[in-house]
């Protein structure tokens, strides 16, 4: 074999690997294959106060990039509060039936946030977010996909002596709380669990037009 | 391997890697949505209604002079915003559009509309 046989051949099997080799078994999402999927708001079974709307404003940009109808998260959240229902767990225990009559999606993502919390280490601090997904098919209850991503961040620990450096790690823990890390934090998450390729979801029908 | 078959190969590869899902060019034109949906789903009850709106209608023009198209979504949450700023007949202009753009979402928006009406 040639050289550029062989890379042709490896280019081949990369290129495929995007959308055929998952982790996971896709003979149930492939026979369904939803277009338009309804998520609701995350449960968050930690104590960080803005987890949910963090993870739930994420959510959309990955499940549409990768091709998908995904329902206006906010407003399906006010309609559920509205009906009286305050928390998320509450909004997860909603029959499929009641779901499909007010929105007709094809698919329901449910989210928890698992893990969201700052380890601290002398000057050094650490941020660790965790988000587990679960894709069920409306009308059958039929699990779809599951999944689960994490990530971390780390702040701190930076030159300048033992003052610069807790300087520097007080700084980042008022912003990594309240801003922009955190929400970066949960965009990454939220970007890996639905387009990561071994465990990610197959690519709707908005991306392969 | 010679550089002469290196090279193309290295290109060959990084095409490859890069053709599927990779970070790559967003299909849709953001604008303040993400932020606007942040915000509101914090704090249903607090947000400033009026500057979302400004904001989302200013990601709407720039979608509208050839730019990306709007997300999923996104008009149906203008839509809302509108509805609760009392601008009712900009409200059913931006619920149509999503109609329009993502037929995915008529049984929901149309049931929207339906409750709309019963409720006037």
């Amino acid at each position: 074999m040639d050289a550029s046989c062989f890379i042709a051949g490896l280019t081949l099997l990369l290129g495929s690997a995007c959308q055929s080799h998952k982790s996971w078994d896709m003979e149930p999402f492939l026979r369904h294959s939803p277009s338009s999927i309804l998520v609701l708001p995350p449960v968050d079974a930690t104590l960080e106060l803005d987890g949910s709307s963090m993870v739930l404003a994420s959510i959309t940009q990955p499940l549409a990039e990768q091709g998908y109808y995904v329902f206006p998260v906010a407003l399906v959240q006010s309609m559920l509060l509205e009906n009286g229902l305050p928390t998320p767990d509450d909004m997860h225990s909603v029959s499929l039936e009641n779901l499909q009559e007010v929105f007709d999606p094809d698919a329901v993502l449910y989210l928890t946030i698992e893990e969201w919390g700052t380890d601290y280490h002398a000057i050094t601090s650490r941020t660790q977010v965790a988000v587990s997904g679960r894709l069920l098919d409306a009308g059958t209850g039929e699990v779809l996909w599951k999944g689960r991503a994490q990530r971390s961040q780390s702040s701190g620990g930076a030159g300048g002596g033992w003052f610069g450096a807790l300087a520097v790690a007080l700084a980042t823990q008022v912003l990594s709380t309240k801003g922009e890390a955190s929400r970066e934090l949960a965009a990454g998450v939220c970007h890996d669990l639905i387009r990561s390729r071994r465990d990610g979801l197959l690519e709707g029908p908005y991306r392969s037009e | 391997m010679s550089h002469s078959v290196l090279v193309p190969a290295a290109a060959c590869l990084l095409a490859a890697a890069t053709a599927c899902g990779g970070p790559g060019r967003s299909t849709y034109e953001w604008g303040g949505y993400q932020n606007s949906v942040r915000e509101f789903a914090a704090q249903p009850g607090g947000v400033d209604v009026g500057a979302h709106v400004a904001r989302l209608t200013a990601s709407e023009e720039k979608s509208l002079l050839g730019g990306r198209p709007l997300p999923p979504g996104f008009q149906a949450h203008l839509g809302y915003l509108l509805l609760l700023q009392g601008d009712i007949d900009r409200a059913l202009v931006a619920f149509e559009s999503e109609m329009q753009s993502y037929p995915e979402s008529r049984a929901f928006v149309a049931g929207l509309l339906d409750r709309l009406e019963g409720a006037q």
